[in-house]
């Protein structure tokens, strides 16, 4: 069948970039590989038609993106441990031993998500913002935002955002 | 000078073998072709016979709903037991607990941040008669009603009343806009859980 020949090559070019991308989003390999299946299953049912619109990546991203905020919204009772009383200290902003997956994971959602999106997807401002469905406003201050916090998190006051 | 994609890039080193299936991949996106083709013709079917679901814009009172109830039953620590049990059957761990006039369970959760996000899932069942509500979505059942109470971003309920006099009350809430409470599909699916009775 063509439909899963075709669909199977693109899943064997771009599963691992697409788990990547995922796992910066979440943080943990094996959520991210769940992720991939789901964005890659809604990709199979819309697949004639983004492939006959040449918008296969945009909309792969798209799903993938969304599969990542709808599983980071829901049965986080399932993923998470759940604990009677808040912690005694919050996170440490300047933790020596902060690692970059730590950083991220500081983050508020939205903030690594644009992030992600911006520094690693390398997408526009305008391309994130109607991705995300948020202005470019938002997306500008969400990304400068995040950077700050990675700054502050690593301590790498000259992290820089393009090479 | 640290580039921030080089820096993206660090947090992959121990990056795993792929472990995705591209035949399992194919398979579930089909079974999702096929679900929704059924899912079109059981709506389509269900349109056509009137359905057995009604759903109201605007609250009305609904007939088989009692409009006054005889005094509440005692509560027990037994019956907050039982209802855990149903909790746990349904995959929903929670601990219900004899309030005096009522039964509930709460989970915290609290999501590594900075600072910390704290999100609460409440499930009361209570005796409680039911009361028109205004803005809020209403959806009849074949064996409960649902109301869908207006969100300010913060705080989501679903309640639900059955002809036996019993008001399940599911709540979720955040301490941050950034992120949101649990969805509201989530409180219904606790809300038409079978077996939460007072």
């Amino acid at each position: 069948m063509d439909r899963d020949r075709e669909f199977g090559e693109y899943v064997d070019a771009r599963a691992l970039v697409m788990r990547r991308t995922a796992f910066l989003l979440c943080g943990d390999w094996h959520r991210a590989e769940d992720i991939v299946q789901n964005a890659l299953a809604k990709l199979y049912v819309a697949w004639p038609r983004v492939q006959r619109s040449g918008t296969v990546d945009a909309y792969a991203r798209k799903v993938l993106v969304r599969a990542a905020v709808d599983e980071s919204r829901r049965g986080f009772f399932r993923r998470e441990r759940a604990v009677r009383d808040l912690p005694d200290t919050a996170v440490s902003p300047a933790s020596p031993d902060l690692d970059v997956r730590r950083a991220l994971a500081a983050l508020p959602s939205g903030q690594r998500t644009v992030v992600v999106l911006r520094y690693w997807e390398d997408l526009s401002v305008g391309e994130v913002a109607r991705l995300l469905g948020r202005t470019e406003g938002t997306v500008k201050s969400q990304a400068a935002k995040g950077l700050a916090a990675l700054r502050s998190l690593l301590g790498d006051p000259a992290l820089e955002e393009r090479p | 000078m640290t580039d921030i994609r080089t820096l993206l890039t660090s947090a992959l080193d121990d990056e795993p073998p792929l472990g995705i299936d591209k035949a399992r991949v194919i398979g579930r996106g089909r079974k999702r072709l096929h679900l929704r083709a059924w899912m079109g013709a059981a709506a389509v079917a269900l349109v056509l016979a009137g359905g057995p679901v009604a759903y109201h814009a605007v609250d009305r009172p609904a007939s088989w709903l009692p409009t006054a109830l005889p005094p509440a039953p005692p509560t027990s620590d037994q019956h907050a037991a039982e209802l855990t049990k149903v909790l746990d059957a349904a995959n929903r761990p929670f601990t219900v607990v004899n309030k005096g006039d009522h039964y509930a369970g709460e989970r915290t959760m609290v999501m590594e941040s900075n600072p910390p996000i704290t999100i609460t899932l409440i499930v009361e069942v209570r005796w409680e008669v039911y009361r028109p509500c205004d803005d809020c979505e209403v959806i009849d059942l074949p064996d409960r009603r649902l109301v869908v109470h207006p969100s300010d971003g913060l705080r989501r309920e679903v309640s639900a009343f059955l002809p036996d006099g019993t008001h399940i009350r599911v709540i979720s809430t955040s301490d941050t806009p950034r992120v949101p409470p649990e969805r509201v599909e989530t409180l219904k699916t606790y809300a038409s859980l079978p077996g939460l009775t007072f």
